[in-house]
């Protein structure tokens, strides 16, 4: 299960928008069309929004969810994506980005498992970021859908949009509300889907390269309180790691509970190494390999983070202890 | 025929074409017309050295193209949901003599009934099958699980496999409106390939894995371990059958041996991007992003043919089996010829 990833030549970024119709996609679509004004961007649509966009490349696609099941691995994809990209990747000069824009109606796991799980996509584009746009005033009407609940727990940036319709308490709230469910977005306030470029592109927030970025709030709490069945929980822990026992509960964990866990990210201290292990998994998609040396100034030790429904964070802690050395 | 005799063939490149675009794709009619096509909305003629250009380039890629069995008929398609029929005239023209408009659904699979002027598409969901002689459409069959991937008429004609999520769905061409036969798959089938005898379908994988089925046999085998889909499934088209898959870097050959399926496997330095079987032996060739060819038969490299620096796209082998064709993915056309050293052979 545990696979060690080849370092890739990647090409085209691609940011990936969810939110509810309405939220203000089509309006960062746009704002995201002018930045990278003169370069080539694709656009993947499965629902037309409110307002029209202005590119040349814009694909209106079914969205057609594959289900795979090869033994280890059970998961979703997107067949439209696998079939628009490969044949868009054909052309010489390409695209610079791509941009898919996925209903409100949406689960982005099959998108992002997409990049995940067929090669060829993954040797030649890089998934950058999944953005979702919430709408401060109307999310409380969903917040009970799994589709509401997915798109905070798959975001690695949220705007919380139309922030001038709704009071600072509730915006706070609406804030604590998502940190819970999901402890590794980063959330922006914004109106009118106002916000620095930097902050929704070149986020790179799939690449295991780039050090884990863990709220610490997340991190400090010995047990976090939660309203919401989807929440987001770590496991911080000193010692060393026995890969072959971590390898043979991942194992397991995936095959039993890869449903419920939508995403998990973490920095290991594997006995007998002197580098970082990092990984990360979407579902039962899992991909992990070997980084940088420890630092001599650095205390050695397991941070892992887990976002998932209906998951019992004490049971995986003594499950993960178990596999200390 | 013998290792010995396949290489003593010797290809030499006798032309050479440069587009401006990756190609999509290449075909040969029976009577000596290359048709190639690109990413760029080119379609071009080649024939006996000349290279005639028929459409202009477009934003939209054509993606794919076939001649009728009789070489009387082209389709080609692509992104922009068109099918645009040409006939070839007696003087050896080609006249644009219809366009079929699918709206915005990307057209990217079409094939020609083995004997009759009949074509069939996808449009998404939909498989349309189209008379070229009345210029009007049979009937439109529902994949209904999802876009299709690849079409396949059986050898006789009467039987169409089409692949997509879930399997391959078989339909009868004499009654249309009955339901396909399914061949399940896990995941989804990305191609499929009947045997040049009929008696077997194959489906390449997405979840890693072909699918080989004994028509009228159930169940299908289930072939196992491949390291990435099996994009690309081909047999050979005279003979026993053998079957070619691409997956990734490799290329699998399986052949029936007294109780079970052999595999060999052929490996390349790069991905592979196109298999084809030569229609008159054993003789496989491979081209992907290394951007040359490698002739195979069986498990034995028997010939390399340096190709591009930037990597091939596509391959295809003329009927009669003596010329060679590679497209490229910046656009450029390779046509080899044939020629034999040694006993045994007429020089075609």
């Amino acid at each position: 299960m545990i696979a060690t990833t080849e370092i890739k030549t990647k090409i085209v970024p691609v940011t990936v928008l969810t939110g509810y119709l309405g939220a203000g996609k089509t309006t960062l679509l746009n704002r995201i069309l002018t930045h990278e004004h003169g370069k080539k961007v694709a656009v993947i649509v499965n629902e037309f929004g409110e307002v029209g966009i202005d590119n040349q490349l814009v694909i209106d696609a079914d969205e057609e969810i594959f289900e795979m099941n090869n033994g280890c691995i059970c998961c979703t994809v997107r067949g439209d994506l696998i079939r628009i990209i490969s044949n868009l990747m054909r052309r010489r000069d390409k695209f610079d980005h791509l941009v898919i824009e996925t209903t409100g109606l949406a689960d982005p796991a099959p998108v992002i498992q997409t990049f995940f799980v067929d090669e060829e996509i993954q040797t030649q584009l890089d998934l950058d970021a999944v953005v979702t746009v919430i709408d401060a005033k109307h999310i409380k009407e969903h917040w009970d859908s799994d589709e509401a609940q997915e798109q905070i727990a798959f975001a690695n940036v949220i705007l919380l949009n139309k922030t001038d319709l709704v009071t600072s308490t509730e915006l706070e709230e609406l804030e604590q509300k998502i940190r819970a469910m999901n402890g590794m977005v980063k959330i922006y306030r914004t109106q009118n889907s106002a916000i620095e470029m930097d902050a929704v592109l070149g986020v790179q927030a799939f690449d295991l390269d780039r050090a884990l970025e863990i709220d610490p709030e997340l991190l400090g709490e010995d047990v976090h309180e939660h309203d919401e069945s989807v929440y987001s929980f770590a496991i911080v822990e000193s010692g060393e790691v026995n890969l072959e026992k971590l390898n043979s509960w991942l194992t397991e964990l995936l095959q039993t509970q890869g449903v419920n866990i939508f995403r998990m990210k973490g920095i290991l201290n594997v006995a007998g190494e002197d580098n970082r292990f990092v990984f990360q998994g979407v579902h039962m998609i899992f991909e992990g390999r070997s980084d940088r040396p420890w630092q001599a100034s650095e205390t050695r030790k397991n941070e892992l983070v887990f976002i998932g429904r209906n998951l019992n964070a004490e049971q995986l802690r003594q499950a993960f202890q178990a596999c200390l050395v | 025929m013998s290792t010995t005799s396949l290489s003593k063939k010797q290809f030499k490149l006798i032309n050479k074409q440069q587009f401006s675009e990756y190609i999509t794709g290449l075909t040969w009619s029976f009577d000596g017309n290359l048709a190639v096509i690109t990413a760029a909305g080119k379609l071009a003629i080649w024939r006996s050295g000349k290279l005639n250009l028929l459409t202009s380039p477009s934003s939209y890629s054509l993606d794919c193209l076939g001649f009728s069995n009789d070489g009387t008929y082209l389709a080609v398609a692509g992104q922009k949901g068109e099918v645009q029929i040409w006939q070839v005239t007696e003087n050896l023209n080609f006249k644009s003599v219809i366009t079929i408009n699918n709206q915005k659904a990307w057209v990217d699979s079409l094939i020609w009934h083995p004997t009759e002027n009949i074509l069939a598409y996808v449009a998404n969901r939909q498989i349309k099958i189209w008379d070229a002689k009345e210029r009007e459409e049979i009937t439109s069959l529902d994949f209904q699980d999802s876009s299709v991937f690849s079409l396949a008429w059986h050898p006789d004609g009467q039987l169409l496999a089409a692949s997509g999520h879930g399997g391959v769905k078989v339909w009868d061409k004499r009654d249309w409106q009955q339901d396909p036969y399914l061949l399940q798959v896990p995941g989804a089938s990305l191609d499929c390939a009947w045997s040049s005898d009929g008696a077997y379908l194959a489906s390449g994988n997405l979840d890693r894995t072909i699918s080989l089925l004994h028509w009228h046999n159930p169940p299908a085998w289930l072939m196992q371990g491949f390291p990435g889909k099996v994009g690309r499934v081909t047999w050979t088209q005279s003979g026993k059958p053998l079957l070619a898959a691409s997956c990734q870097e490799g290329v699998s050959l399986w052949q029936y041996r007294p109780n079970n399926w052999q595999n060999y496997i052929l490996k390349h330095q790069k991905t592979v991007k196109a298999i084809a079987f030569s229609p008159t032996d054993v003789l496989l060739a491979v081209a992907g992003n290394d951007g040359n060819i490698s002739l195979w038969q069986g498990n034995k490299l028997v010939k390399y043919l340096k190709g591009t620096n930037s990597g091939l796209s596509c391959l295809a082998w003329c009927p009669q089996g003596q010329h060679l064709v590679a497209g490229g993915q910046n656009g450029e056309l390779l046509i080899y010829r044939e020629s034999v050293s040694g006993r045994g052979f007429s020089n075609s």
